[in-house]
């Protein structure tokens, strides 16, 4: 399709619940973010036709530009023929096609069936239950089977010895998997992805012996230090991309028009967190969090090594039922600035797996949202953390390692209705350390960006530049314990425009300190003896460099792990603040 | 500007098609044109049984490649419970059969013995007439009748008549509405429902619950329910559209059947009620419809403060608005039924009623 020499991009990202078109052209010589549409994505009944919300989000564009995109019978116009009518190039994103259903199988739980989970983690795919092999956790055969059979996973993928290690137990996976193959009908039987010792392959197609579709991929912990997920990740995308993401209703129309298939949202996505590690190779990590309405997808880059996770059962507007079963209501409860009975929120979170495309027109519902949100990220970085090698970027093990920048996209982030909302949501639910900047994609743009990256890496930088995505604010966040109220930093922003600022920040508080979009500023940073604010160890001051965001510097002093007061009263109170001191 | 929101089919009468499919493969035993009633069998399939992996090797106390040459049966041979399926005489050492079935698999030192399929009969559901026969797989039945879409329901199906407990749609269904007459009946009530409320339609075997809202506390109570319980508007204290308390009301001491499965998520079903009515010429048959929304359309709030409320889009405005939460929205401008003034909703808070 499209070359370098490529000017305006026309680029949908279909998620779940929303379809987003998005404009990009060129502007007195450079790339910028020209214009979006959005629409409810139809691939679900009464419609069952992607393209309808498509049309629908890129006539939104036509109507705010002027532009005429699509032809009277509703095609894409394409190439561009004047300033005013087609565009050169168009992409689609999505993550609207159901993950893959996966069987996890194993032989011991720490290792090669852990490297498994955390190499299906990497994909769109949901375990629907694991097998152990293990003699001291026995399972017996029949029990294998039976969770084969009762799956109904589309995939069955198989770990199991380090390559020349363990034989039999490996195999007699393999076995118990082809008998509960052999048992189901010919068009029910999964696939079976073996990520073993690669020395038992041979016998592995023995045992299968056609009872299902093998796939062979390079062993997931071919030594007991190494594990590669590359065999069984990029199987399962090939697998999402041909059955899932190229078998939605009505999804021929636009790969007609974009001559290319349709790339996966979250790949996507780390495209672009891949690229802001690459700015600057900071020996931080860069973080990136995209938390969709039924996925949501962590994208951490430690030394330039991607690590990519996507939770496929848990987004903003589906898996907060299931996260209350497993975790409590009061997980949730736990963030609201204000008083509501836990069935109530119980209520407004079951509505909203009803209705995914609904917002609140209510400020009680709101927190209900955001809290949903923030356990969201939470849970998703508990999924993500084990897989990580932050290396030098995690001065203490049991917190968040350093990172800078955080990018933050997805409707419930992107959409809150007040800038403060989202920085106290990532802030709760990330509790970054050190010094970091927050990167909000307002308009949606980071899968997209990741996308056109791949044939126009020019358009990609460019927009990035020109604000395709916003700085929403420069995090301080010392790391130590203090008594409450006891100053733990001291900050002096010397304003690159002229003037300065001292502030003591308190334990326990969050400050927000001016700061423009546009505009720079010299930190002078002197923490107390034993605060850590990630220059170089505890008591360790120094100057930094910062740029402005819309809300300026935020000094988020409230302690690391963040700690919430016991009682529901307090915690609705100190929400309340928090609220009030970001400008919530 | 073109807006496509989701729908809710509330129609007081239309020719309705629906599947009734078998689990598996099996034999149909109605006929194309063929009335059915809500019982009687369309058709009966089988489905596997249990199973039962025998580990004769370790039962023999022999090595898993010699294990074959004890085995007494081959595959495809039926027994019976206890039947000697392995032995081996020194030391004598017998497998036997822990099931009436037939022996599917062997290898690995293992057998593998399952059940005899079970026979499942598949009923019409309906009140109407088979249209299609699906040979070996199922049938489509034409229904004539009114249909209404819920919001959630506890998974099961099931008919009965129609009694409306409450005087209004935003009335609760109370336990002492429950009375002996409530015996066998599919209860209406309006906002909401009790869990005393609950317990008497148990006791009195009642056949369906309908409510507006359903009470988060009692969702796990009513999954386990053995008759379908379904809420029009949501979960929550929540009341009944008028356009569907209306509906229900016309046809009190009718007989309905609720068709209570209901997904939520990646894969998207919606409970329903249908009511059968006798097919007047030119009824129209249900078709989902896919136009965008447009003045003039009647649409119903699916959020929080309205909830339920049902009206018509006087006006789509082109500019979005602030919301009360602070988020700048495109919204409708929407007269309630129920006399109330106009209120700017926004567009992705409501269902256009088909």
């Amino acid at each position: 399709m499209a070359e370098q020499s490529t000017a305006s991009i026309l680029a949908l990202d279909c998620g779940a619940v929303l379809t987003k078109a998005v404009l990009l052209d060129r502007v007195n010589g450079t790339y910028r973010f020209i214009a979006r549409g959005e629409a409810l994505t139809t691939v679900k009944p009464p419609w069952q036709d992607i393209a309808i919300g498509a049309q629908a989000a890129i006539e939104q564009v036509e109507d705010v530009t002027g532009r005429t995109l699509l032809n009277d019978r509703g095609n894409l116009i394409t190439p561009q023929r004047d300033g005013l009518t087609g565009v050169d190039a168009f992409l689609v994103v999505s993550s609207a096609a159901p993950p893959i259903p996966v069987m996890v199988a194993g032989l011991v739980p720490e290792m090669s069936l852990a490297s498994l989970l955390r190499a299906v983690a990497g994909t769109y795919s949901t375990v629907k239950g694991t097998i152990v092999h293990d003699p001291l956790r026995g399972m017996s055969t029949e029990e294998q089977v039976r969770r084969i059979l009762d799956s109904q996973a589309e995939v069955v993928c198989i770990s199991g010895g380090t390559d020349g290690g363990a034989a039999i137990p490996t195999l007699e996976l393999v076995e118990a998997t082809a008998l509960a193959c052999s048992m189901l009908g010919e068009g029910e039987r999964p696939l079976l992805l073996y990520a073993g010792n690669s020395a038992l392959r041979k016998r592995v197609v023995n045992i299968i012996s056609g009872a299902a579709e093998l796939r062979a991929v390079d062993n997931v912990r071919p030594a007991l230090e190494v594990e590669n997920y590359g065999g069984v990740q990029s199987e399962l995308d090939a697998l999402y991309r041909e059955k899932h993401l190229n078998h939605m209703a009505g999804v021929e129309l636009l790969t007609h028009w974009s001559r290319q298939p349709i790339l996966p949202s979250a790949e996507a996505f780390a495209r672009v967190v891949r690229y802001l590690w690459y700015l600057d190779e900071s020996p931080k990590g860069t973080l990136g969090i995209d938390v969709g309405g039924f996925s949501t997808t962590v994208a951490a880059v430690f030394e330039g090594y991607l690590h990519l996770t996507i939770r496929a059962d848990l987004g903003s507007a589906y898996g907060a039922r299931a996260l209350v079963e497993r975790n409590g209501a009061a997980s949730i409860m736990r963030w609201l600035p204000t008083p509501m009975p836990p069935e109530t929120a119980l209520s407004v979170i079951l509505n909203k797996e009803i209705h995914p495309s609904s917002v609140p027109d209510d400020p009680a519902e709101l927190w209900i949202e955001q809290a949903v949100a923030r356990e969201t990220i939470r849970e998703a970085l508990k999924t993500a953390r084990p897989g990580w090698k932050p290396g030098k970027a995690q001065p203490y093990g049991e917190l968040t390692p350093l990172f800078d920048p955080i990018l933050i996209s997805g409707g419930i982030l992107a959409g809150a209705p007040r800038p403060g909302h989202v920085a106290l949501m990532v802030l709760d639910a990330v509790e970054p350390i050190g010094i970091t900047t927050l990167l909000l994609d307002a308009n949606g743009l980071a899968p997209i960006l990741g996308a056109v990256a791949s044939f126009n890496p020019l358009a990609t930088v460019e927009t990035l530049d020109h604000g395709g995505v916003i700085n929403l604010a420069t995090v301080i966040a010392p790391v130590g314990f203090a008594r409450k109220g006891d100053v733990v930093l001291r900050v002096r922003v010397n304003y690159e425009e002229g003037g300065s600022l001292d502030v003591e920040v308190p334990y326990g508080s969050l400050e927000l300190l001016p700061l423009p979009p546009g505009e720079e500023a010299v930190l002078e940073l002197e923490p107390r003896r034993r605060f850590d604010v990630g220059l170089g160890g505890p008591g360790k001051g120094g100057k930094q460099r910062v740029r402005g965001g819309i809300l300026g510097l935020i000094v988020d002093a409230r302690g690391r792990p963040l700690q919430l007061p016991d009682d529901p009263e307090e915690q609705q109170a100190q929400n309340q603040q928090w609220l009030w001191d970001v400008g919530g | 500007m073109r807006f496509h929101l989701p729908q809710t089919t509330v129609s007081p009468l239309k020719l309705i098609r629906r599947e009734r499919m078998l689990p598996g493969p099996g034999q149909i035993l109605v006929q194309e044109g063929e009335r059915v009633d809500p019982v009687q069998v369309i058709g009966i399939a089988e489905v596997p049984g249990s199973f039962h992996i025998l580990n004769v090797a370790e039962m023999l106390g022999v090595p898993a490649r010699s294990a074959q040459r004890y085995v007494k049966v081959e595959p495809g041979q039926e027994v019976k419970e206890g039947d000697i399926l392995a032995m081996r005489r020194m030391p004598r050492r017998v497998c036997r059969s822990p099931i009436d079935g037939q022996v599917t698999g062997s290898g690995g030192g293992r057998l593998l013995v399952e059940s005899k399929p079970q026979r499942v009969e598949v009923r019409a559901g309906y009140y109407g007439t088979v249209e299609r026969v699906h040979p070996n797989r199922g049938v489509s039945i034409q229904i004539a009748g009114a249909i209404i879409q819920g919001a959630w329901a506890n998974g099961q199906e099931g008919f009965g008549v129609l009694r409306v407990t409450v005087k209004g749609r935003d009335k609760p269904l109370r336990a002492r509405t429950v009375d002996t007459a409530s015996r066998g009946v599919i209860l209406v009530g309006g906002a909401r429902l009790d869990e005393q409320a609950l317990e008497r339609a148990v006791e009195l075997q009642a056949r369906g619950i309908i409510v507006g809202g359903l009470p988060a506390e009692l969702l796990e109570a009513v999954k386990n329910l053995p008759f379908p319980v379904l809420a029009t508007e949501g979960i929550g204290a929540i009341s009944m559209s008028a356009h569907i308390f209306e509906l229900l009301s016309t046809h009190d001491g009718r007989e309905a059947v609720i068709d209570g499965r209901f997904q939520s998520g990646w894969t998207t079903r919606r409970p329903e009620i249908i009511i059968p009515l006798p097919a007047e010429p030119g009824t129209d048959p249900l078709r989902l419809m896919e136009a965008p929304l447009k003045v003039g359309d009647r649409v119903r709030a699916i959020r929080h403060p309205h909830t339920g409320m049902t009206g018509k889009v006087l006006a789509l405005p082109e500019a979005a608005m602030r919301t009360v939460t602070g988020a700048r929205l495109m919204v409708a401008q929407v007269k309630p039924d129920e006399g109330e003034e106009p209120l700017f909703i926004p567009l992705v808070n409501l269902e256009i009623l088909r």
